[in-house]
């Protein structure tokens, strides 16, 4: 009996009320559902890494045509080489959330001119996210392609 | 005691819990621990899917790549005293794809990859034609109002195809130890294990058996969809097939008795178009009649001597 009367004044001996369980409840869920959003970004890492190796066949693949059907004066892959701004993304049938364009300039290795993936004048498919797929329609891959037929 | 405000001294206050209030306390907190560990090992469970799907992406991403080197370099000789290559290929387009609607008409799995539009569901497809414009210069003036890979409603949900691609390679001087050289790519069971996509080869030798070995490329393929871009109609008339016989009227090397007098003036595609579809979840089974989770791989690799070729048509605009 005598321990009750002689508490400390910092801790009150009723134990917590359904109050309080509650708020440490509310604190411990905050806590978890912060280590589990870091979950979705490693998820989005993993099908970033899908999305990237499509890309790439997807690039290779436009470049494939348009060097299979490139006309005897060379007017189709000049075209592209001439473009002044990327040609507006078409999105491939079979995979909506990419987007191919065709352009002459670099739209990836712009940070260093003296980058030869830089230069101008050079065709290049261009791959990025659909625009309905990601709003910020990021570009995924870059590939440039030969210039002439023979 | 000024503590006596703050800190009631009934009975009634001090003595912590009743039972209801426990039973409460842990019933909501079963509540929220059961919630959230059910989201946290659904994410785990969604998380190992994703990786297998990578896995699978990475397995198609390596065959595509064997196979894109050995179709970009394939040379046909035209004059003796140099290796020969033929292309002799075939597909067996089977009765089920991945069981799902992926082009949501209502039909499952009704078209083959053919570069048509076998469902029609685009309408026409001259609209859609993604040769439309590249600056002021159309991709393909003449193909305009043809269908073609790419196009929409083109081979947009498909059966899966098995094809069978070999080559045939004959040395300018055999030895006996190597008559001929026959390489073929196609889905086998390997090692006990269905849809695997391998790459064969067979050497013939003057005497004794020919030497086989068998090297899987990736598992898990259910499709393996290959088509051949035909350089060889005239004028322009080119288009995408799914067999192709370089031997067809080739007296050096007669493998067919199709048009056993018309030599084609370019005996290898001008391009192959490579599908991969691959389980998802390779060690889940596939089976006709079982929905399943795929992942898809798509390309298309030039062979440069027939794009090279002076005969190979090219359009002028």
């Amino acid at each position: 009996m005598s321990t009750k009367i002689q508490h400390p004044v910092s801790g009150p001996a009723r134990g917590f009320s359904l109050l309080e369980v509650l708020v440490a409840l509310a604190i411990m869920t905050a806590g978890i559902l912060t280590i589990a959003a870091v979950f979705p970004r490693t998820l989005e890492a993993g099908n970033d890494a899908q999305i990237l190796s499509q890309a790439a066949a997807l690039a290779q693949m436009k470049a494939e045509e348009i060097r299979r059907d490139n006309d005897r004066d060379n007017q189709l892959i000049d075209s592209i080489k001439n473009l002044t701004e990327p040609t507006a993304p078409v999105a491939f049938p079979h995979d909506p959330r990419l987007s191919y364009q065709f352009s002459s300039t670099s739209i990836i290795y712009t940070a260093d001119a003296t980058d030869p993936r830089a230069a101008p004048g050079v065709p290049r498919v261009i791959i990025r996210y659909s625009a309905d797929y990601r709003s910020s329609q990021d570009v995924i891959y870059e590939l440039r392609f030969d210039q002439t037929n023979h | 005691m000024s503590c006596a405000l703050t800190r009631p001294t009934t009975d009634r206050l001090r003595r912590g819990f009743s039972l209801v209030e426990l039973l409460i306390a842990m019933t909501i907190a079963l509540a929220f621990l059961s919630g959230i560990f059910m989201t946290f090992f659904q994410i785990l469970k969604t998380q190992e899917a994703a990786e297998k799907r990578l896995e699978s992406m990475r397995n198609g991403r390596a065959a595509m790549t064997t196979l894109s080197s050995e179709i970009k370099s394939l040379n046909r000789n035209y004059n003796p005293g140099i290796d020969d290559i033929l292309l002799i290929a075939r597909r067996d387009v089977l009765a089920y794809g991945d069981l799902t609607d992926n082009d949501n008409d209502g039909q499952v799995d009704e078209e083959t990859v053919n570069g048509l539009d076998d469902d029609m569901t685009s309408g026409s497809v001259t609209t859609n034609d993604r040769h439309a414009l590249v600056g002021q210069v159309r991709e393909r003036p003449l193909y305009y109002g043809r269908t073609d890979l790419g196009d929409k409603g083109v081979d947009e949900d498909i059966k899966f195809g098995h094809s069978f691609m070999t080559f045939r390679v004959y040395p300018s001087s055999p030895t006996p130890e190597l008559v001929s050289k026959t390489i073929t790519y196609a889905i086998v069971t390997y090692d006990g294990q269905p849809n695997v996509l391998a790459r064969q080869t067979i050497i013939e030798r003057s005497s004794g058996e020919p030497l086989v070995t068998v090297a899987p490329l990736a598992f898990g393929v259910l499709g393996f969809d290959v088509l051949y871009w035909n350089p060889n109609e005239a004028p322009y008339e080119q288009y995408w097939v799914d067999s192709w016989d370089s031997s067809a009227g080739d007296p050096a090397h007669p493998t067919s008795s199709t048009n056993a007098t018309l030599q084609p003036p370019l005996g290898l595609p001008a391009s192959v178009y490579v599908r991969l579809t691959l389980a998802a979840d390779p060690s889940g089974a596939a089976a006709a009649g079982r929905k399943v989770d795929t992942v898809t791989l798509e390309s298309a690799i030039n062979i440069e001597q027939t794009i090279g070729d002076a005969r190979y048509p090219r359009p002028s605009l």
